[in-house]
């Protein structure tokens, strides 16, 4: 039951992506990659290895998308290493936690503080595989920090707004 | 023995990690200059489908200016057929080979299902593909000048490389002087290029209009590229540096042509 839900919400995010947010972007200096809502609310009951493998998953389908195969790929995989190691402490004073992981169930600041370091991480090296050239490294920076600010708004806006 | 499988035991997250890494390096690597696959990118029938069917959704709601623009462009085809047909007629009586030869190419008409703009590779998306015998490698031009080249063909869609890609180089001539270069992208402005190997004797001036050279049978001589919007040489400069307005609006584009070439023998 959990396998579908799971399932479900990975579609949904994914279409949001590609057919919304895909097409809403300022220059080459802010894209909005809400598909990692995905990966950074997974459930903390998965494997580590499974979770790195939903990672490479997710990011194999971004990137037929964007036809640009591997950069998503390495930005989930690193995303989905990170996150446990990020989430180890919060999910441990809290036992309740059966579900997926959401201000609900870790709080406000543990919940925040992840998902900015999280969505840096992945946006960071998105635009740096992109580009891929040692010379344009305050433009992989910039880009970094608007779109990470625009998709955190979304990621979080929707997470503050849930309830 | 056991201390490495105890050490495998142990790091088991991390090497997992990290092969699952070296394996997206080598897709990057390996797929990510100029070729592409069909497959594996958003030629892909699944994701070229879904982006075609927003196309048309959107297209609705943009019926009227399209019409406009067609009807624009239909009154200048007919104006330039009636043109061409007084030239053809004076042609043919002194030279019919230059006419044959203009003969060779066709165009197979295709629309934009799905562009980007913003990254530095980007890619356009073309509803024409193997059946409608689209092939790799051929040139792709809109109603204002040169689009792209094709990199991988599906079987219904195919992906096309368009100038403003940091991969791809054109090769182009000035028109006043013939003077042939090749264009560069450098990843920052979707409307501009620059033009690289522009030697120091060889005068540029603003405004001046960049064709398609001819030397390679991708696409036919004098196509436009764009028009030189900026160029500057200093003391110690051996070549120009000289930005390009590309004539193509890759923010607008919808209709393309796709270019084939009849002739036997195919120079790349």
């Amino acid at each position: 039951m959990t396998f579908i839900r799971e399932i479900g919400r990975l579609l949904l995010v994914l279409a949001f992506q590609v057919l919304l947010f895909d097409h809403l972007h300022i220059g080459s200096w802010g894209v909005v990659m809400v598909y990692i809502l995905f990966l950074i609310n997974l459930t903390v009951r998965i494997p580590r290895w499974a979770e790195m493998l939903v990672g490479l998953l997710v990011g194999l389908v971004m990137d037929v998308w964007h036809s640009s195969l591997g950069i998503h790929i390495a930005a989930c995989v690193a995303l989905s290493y990170v996150r446990p190691l990020l989430l180890n402490k919060a999910v441990q004073d809290v036992e309740r936690i059966k579900d997926n992981i959401s201000i609900q169930t870790i709080g406000r600041i543990e919940y925040t503080k992840s998902a900015v370091i999280l969505t840096v991480l992945h946006h960071f090296i998105v635009f740096a595989l992109e580009t891929w050239n040692i010379q344009f490294w305050w433009i992989v920076l910039l880009q970094t920090l608007i779109s990470s600010v625009m998709t955190l708004c979304v990621i979080l806006g929707y997470e503050y707004l849930k309830r | 023995m056991r201390n490495l499988l105890q050490f495998i035991a142990r790091y088991s997250n991390f090497l997992i990690f990290l092969i699952l890494e070296v394996v997206a390096f080598i897709l990057i690597t390996t797929t990510h200059q100029y070729q592409n696959s069909a497959v594996w990118s958003s030629a892909n029938r699944f994701a070229a489908g879904t982006e075609n069917m927003m196309t048309t959704i959107g297209d609705y709601f943009c019926l009227q200016q399209e019409n406009q623009r067609l009807a624009e462009e239909n009154a200048q085809l007919k104006n330039l057929l009636m043109e061409q047909a007084n030239q053809l007629e004076a042609i043919l009586e002194r030279d019919s080979q230059y006419v044959y030869a203009q003969l060779d190419w066709d165009y197979i008409p295709a629309k934009v299902v799905h562009i980007t703009t913003h990254k530095q590779h980007n890619y356009l998306t073309i509803n024409k593909g193997l059946r409608d015998s689209i092939q790799v490698d051929m040139g792709v031009v809109g109603k204002d000048g040169v689009v792209g080249i094709v990199s991988a063909v599906g079987e219904k869609y195919s992906l096309v490389v368009p100038i403003i890609h940091v991969g791809m180089n054109l090769s182009c001539r000035l028109q006043n002087n013939n003077y042939i270069a090749r264009t560069q992208w450098n990843g920052m402005r979707h409307d501009e290029v620059t033009l690289q190997d522009v030697s120091r004797h060889v005068t540029v001036n603003m405004g001046d209009t960049v064709v398609t050279s001819g030397l390679t049978n991708v696409f036919p001589e004098g196509i436009i590229v764009g028009i030189v919007a900026e160029t500057e040489i200093t003391e110690n400069d051996n070549y120009h540096r000289t930005k390009l307005h590309i004539a193509t609006d890759y923010k607008t584009i919808k209709y393309v042509q796709v270019i084939r070439n009849h002739t036997p023998n195919q120079v790349k």
